[in-house]
C-alpha cells in the first residue's frame, strides 16, 4: 500500500470516530432525566467517565440549581441521565455519592414510606435533605455556621447537635438546633423561622461548653455524652433527647476518660478510652438504678460496639501493631475471633442485632492502632462486609459477603436504613458523604 | 493439792474448748456462707483468695476423719465434677468478675457417716484504670498517655464481697498503694479509690499496685499496673478558613500546597498543658532554617503563603519545649510544595 493511501484511510477512521462521538451525544442528551430539580447535567454516555460523579459545579460545594438550594449533585445516583450504558440499561452502582463536600455528619430515616438523607455541610453548617430515590437534592437552612466538626441527630430526627470550637479553637461548643425540616407542607414540629429564600433559620439553644462526648441512641430518640467538672475533677454523664438541652446529670465518676460507645435510651456503655498496649474497659451503666457493671476488662487497647440488644460486643484488640477482633457473648461470657479484623466504630450493628456492616481495611499495616488511627496518621482503604451473626454455639460464627469499594475510602460514622438494604457513611480522608446500598 | 487439781482441770477444759472453737473455722473461705459448722474437716482453698477465671485447688481437711477412705463428691453450682474415694483434691476456674459459684463436698466415710458443706465463691478482682493529665486535641478518642514527669491519676474499682457474699462499698473497701513496689501510706486507707503520681522519665515504665480488701479482711485482691511513659509529640494538621482544624487526616512528612496557602495548626500531644496556645511551652517555629515569628495568642499556628510565581519547595519545622520540665520536648518538620 503507498503512502498516499495509507493516510486516506486514516483519515477516513478518524471522521468515522468522530461522527460516531456526536451522535452518541446528540441521540443521549435528547433522553433520560437528570433525577433532580433543574440539575444542568446533559447526561448520557459521558457520564459513565465519572461512575462515581462529577465533582461539585463550585468550589466553594453549592450545589447544582440557579439558586444553589435545590437540585442533584451531577452525575450522582442512577438513572440521573447519565449512568445508561450504550444499550440503555442502567448499570447498578452499590456505591453513591451524596456529597461532594466535605460533611459533618449525616441522618437517615423514613418519611412517607420514602427514604431520605440529612447531612450538613462542614463549611458551612447547612442542612441538606437528599431522597434515595432519586436523589434529588434540597438545602433545608440558610444560616452560615463554619467549622462544624460534628453534627448529630437526636430527638428522632427533630434536634441537631452541632459542635464546633469556639474561636480559642479549643473550647467545644455545642448547639441543640430545631432540624429544619424539608418543605413538604407538614410539619410535625414548631416549624423554625422562614429566612428571605424560604430556608429555615436555625433555631435553638447552646448546651454547656466542653461537652466531651456523645453517642446518640440506636433509636435516634436520645443521646448521652460526658463532661469534665475542672472543679472537682470528675467526669458526669447526662441523658436526654436533648431537645431544647433537655437532659438530666445520670452518672458521676473519677475516672474521667469514659468513652460513651453506645445508648439504647436505658443503658449507656461506656469504654475506657483506648490506647495500644495499655488494659481497656467496658462498662454498662443503668440509667434508672445507676448499677455500674463491668462488662470486659483488661483487653489491650480495647475498643467495642456494643449490639442493641446488648448481648453481644463487637470488640478489638491491639498489641505490638497488629488488630484482631472478636465477638463477645455476654449470656455464655465467651469471645470467638471474628472473622474480619477492624475497628468496632467502623461497623453498624442491625436492629435485631443480627447482622453487622463492617468496613473493613483491606491490608493491616503495622502501626500503633487505635492511636495512629485516632490522630489521623495512618488511613484505611476499605471493603464493606456484611456478616450474619449467628447463634454463638455455631461453627462458623458467621456467614460473610464482602463488597469491594474500589475506591480510596476510609469509612467512619456507619449508619443503616431501617430496611437494612442502605447504609451511609462519610469517608475519613476527604469527608464526602456516600451511600451504599444492595440491589 | 486439791486446788492445784481444780487448777489443772479448769485448764484443760479451757484447752479443750479452743480446740474445738478452732475446728469451725473454714480458712481460705474468700466469701459468702461458711458452711454446716461441721467440727471434724474443711474446705480450704489454693489460692486462698482467688481472682476471677484463675485456676484454683480446692482440699478437704481433716485431722480426725480418714478421708483416704472415704467416699468423696464435689459438686459445683448443683452439679457433680468429681466424686471418688479419697478424692481430697478438686481443681477448677473461678467464675468471671462479679459471677459467683457454689462448692459443695459430700464426704461419706465409714468413722462419721455423712458429712457435707457448702462455700459460695465470689472471687475478688480490682480494675485499675489511670489518666495521665497530658495534652491531647478537642474531640480525639484516643487515650493520653504520660509523658516524662507527667501527672498521672490511678483510679480503682474493687470487686469484692464480704463473708455475706454482698458486694462491698468503696467507702468500706480499704486500698493500700503501692509506688515501685512501695506502700505509700498517705495515699492509702478506707475508700482511697484513686492516687496521683509524677510520671518516670520517658522509655520507663511506672509499676503502680493496688491491694483492696473488705473491712472484715474476707476478701482480698492485689493487681499492679506497668505505665509505660511515652516522649510527646507533634502532629500537623491542616487548618482551613470555613472547615476548621483537619483532625481527620494529619500532615505527613511532605505538604503541597494547593490554594495561595495553608495554615497549620500543631497539636502538640502528651505534654503536660492544659490547652495547646495557653501553656508554658516554648515554641519555635523555623522556616528554611530561618526563625519566624507567631502571634503569641495563637503560637501552635503557622500560615504559610504561595510566592508570586515560581515553584520549589520550603522546609518548615517547629520545636516544642516545655520548660516546666526537664525534658518533654519535641520537634517536627515538613517539605512544603507549591
Amino acid at each position: 500500500m503507498n503512502k498516499k493511501r495509507f493516510i486516506i484511510i486514516i483519515v477516513v477512521i478518524l471522521l468515522l470516530a468522530l461522527g460516531f462521538f456526536i451522535a452518541a451525544y446528540l441521540i443521549s442528551g435528547k433522553s433520560g432525566g437528570t433525577g433532580g430539580n433543574g440539575g444542568e447535567d446533559k447526561g448520557g454516555l459521558f457520564d459513565n467517565f465519572y461512575p462515581f460523579g462529577r465533582p461539585a459545579d463550585s468550589p466553594d460545594g453549592s450545589k447544582g440549581g440557579e439558586d444553589g438550594k435545590t437540585g442533584t449533585i451531577p452525575g450522582t445516583g442512577p438513572g440521573t441521565g447519565g449512568d445508561q450504558n450504550i444499550l440503555g440499561e442502567a448499570p447498578f452502582n452499590p456505591l453513591v455519592q451524596l456529597s461532594t463536600v466535605p460533611t459533618s455528619g449525616a441522618f437517615i430515616f423514613e418519611r412517607s414510606g420514602k427514604t431520605y438523607v440529612q447531612y450538613a455541610e462542614r463549611a458551612t453548617g447547612h442542612v441538606y435533605e437528599v431522597s434515595l430515590d432519586n436523589f434529588g437534592q434540597q438545602r433545608l437552612s440558610k444560616t452560615t455556621v463554619p467549622g462544624i466538626h460534628e453534627a448529630l441527630w437526636t430527638n428522632a430526627g427533630k434536634t441537631i447537635l452541632y459542635r464546633y470550637l469556639r474561636d480559642d479553637q479549643e473550647t467545644i461548643a455545642t448547639f441543640a438546633m430545631v432540624a429544619p425540616s424539608a418543605s413538604t407542607g407538614t410539619s410535625t414540629f414548631p416549624a423554625p423561622a422562614e429566612g428571605e429564600d424560604g430556608s429555615a433559620e436555625l433555631m435553638g439553644v447552646f448546651l454547656e461548653d466542653d461537652i466531651l462526648d456523645v453517642v446518640i441512641s440506636h433509636d435516634s430518640k436520645s443521646a448521652f455524652y460526658t463532661k469534665k467538672e475542672r472543679t472537682t475533677d470528675k467526669l458526669f454523664g447526662y441523658a436526654g433527647t436533648l431537645a431544647n438541652g433537655a437532659a438530666k446529670k445520670v452518672f458521676e465518676h473519677s475516672f474521667t476518660e469514659w468513652l460513651p460507645v453506645a445508648f439504647d435510651g436505658t443503658r449507656a456503655w461506656l469504654q475506657s478510652k483506648a490506647s495500644q498496649g495499655v488494659p481497656g474497659y467496658l462498662y454498662v451503666l443503668n440509667i434508672s438504678s445507676g448499677a455500674f457493671t463491668k462488662v470486659l476488662g483488661g483487653v489491650n487497647g480495647l475498643t467495642a460496639l456494643p449490639s442493641p440488644d446488648g448481648k453481644k460486643i463487637l470488640y478489638s484488640e491491639s498489641t505490638r501493631g497488629a488488630l484482631k477482633t472478636f465477638l463477645y457473648n455476654t449470656d455464655k461470657k465467651e469471645s470467638k475471633e471474628f472473622p474480619v479484623a477492624t475497628l468496632p466504630e467502623k461497623c453498624a450493628w442491625g436492629k435485631k442485632s443480627d447482622v453487622l456492616y463492617c468496613a473493613a481495611p483491606a491490608t493491616i499495616l503495622t502501626a500503633t492502632y487505635p492511636d495512629h488511627w485516632y490522630m489521623g496518621i495512618t488511613l484505611f482503604t476499605d471493603n464493606i462486609w456484611e456478616i450474619a451473626v449467628k447463634d454463638f454455639a455455631e461453627d462458623p460464627l458467621v456467614s460473610i459477603n464482602m463488597t469491594g469499594l474500589g475506591k480510596n475510602t476510609d469509612i467512619v460514622r456507619p449508619m443503616l436504613s431501617a430496611d437494612e438494604l442502605r447504609m451511609i457513611f462519610i469517608n475519613k480522608k476527604d469527608s464526602t458523604l456516600w451511600l451504599y446500598r444492595q440491589r | 493439792m486439791k486446788s492445784l487439781r481444780l487448777f489443772f482441770f479448769v485448764l484443760g477444759g479451757i484447752l479443750a474448748f479452743q480446740f474445738a472453737f478452732a475446728q469451725l473455722s473454714l480458712p481460705g473461705t474468700p466469701t459468702g456462707s461458711a458452711g454446716t459448722g461441721n467440727t471434724n474437716w474443711n474446705i480450704a482453698l489454693e489460692p486462698r483468695a482467688p481472682g476471677p477465671g484463675e485456676d484454683v485447688t480446692a482440699k478437704a481437711v481433716s485431722y480426725v476423719i480418714n478421708l483416704n477412705t472415704a467416699d468423696i463428691t464435689w459438686y459445683v453450682n448443683g452439679q457433680s465434677k468429681l466424686r471418688g474415694k479419697g478424692a481430697t483434691a478438686f481443681s477448677f476456674k473461678t467464675p468471671g468478675s462479679g459471677q459467683s459459684m457454689t462448692l459443695r463436698v459430700v464426704i461419706d466415710s465409714a468413722e462419721f457417716g455423712v458429712l457435707e458443706d457448702t462455700i459460695e465463691i465470689s472471687p475478688a478482682d480490682v480494675d485499675m484504670l489511670w489518666v495521665a493529665r497530658t495534652y491531647t486535641p478537642p474531640f480525639y478518642r484516643g487515650k493520653a498517655l504520660p509523658s516524662s514527669e507527667s501527672i498521672v491519676t490511678v483510679t480503682a474499682i474493687p470487686h469484692i464481697f464480704d463473708s455475706a457474699g454482698k458486694a462491698v462499698s468503696v467507702g468500706n473497701t480499704m486500698f493500700t498503694w503501692k509506688k515501685a513496689y512501695r506502700t505509700i501510706p498517705s495515699a492509702s486507707g478506707a475508700g482511697k479509690d484513686s492516687f496521683s503520681y509524677e510520671a518516670h522519665f520517658t522509655h520507663n515504665e511506672d509499676a503502680i499496685s493496688v491491694a483492696v480488701s473488705s473491712r472484715d479482711g474476707s476478701s482480698s485482691r492485689e493487681t499492679t499496673v506497668q505505665n509505660r511513659v511515652v516522649e510527646p509529640s507533634i502532629v500537623f494538621y491542616e487548618n482551613r478558613a470555613l472547615e476548621g482544624v483537619r483532625y481527620e487526616q494529619a500532615v505527613g512528612n511532605e505538604y503541597r500546597i494547593t490554594g495561595n496557602e495553608v495554615r497549620l495548626s500543631a497539636e502538640p500531644y502528651f505534654f503536660s498543658f492544659d490547652g495547646k496556645n495557653v501553656n508554658p511551652g516554648k515554641y519555635e517555629w523555623w522556616l528554611d532554617g530561618k526563625l519566624i515569628n507567631v502571634s503569641a495568642a495563637r503560637k501552635s499556628e503557622a500560615t504559610f503563603g504561595k510566592p508570586e510565581g515560581g515553584s520549589g519547595r520550603a522546609k518548615v519545622e517547629l520545636s516544642v519545649s516545655n520548660p516546666a520540665t526537664f525534658i518533654q520536648q519535641s520537634k517536627k518538620s515538613v517539605l512544603i510544595s507549591f
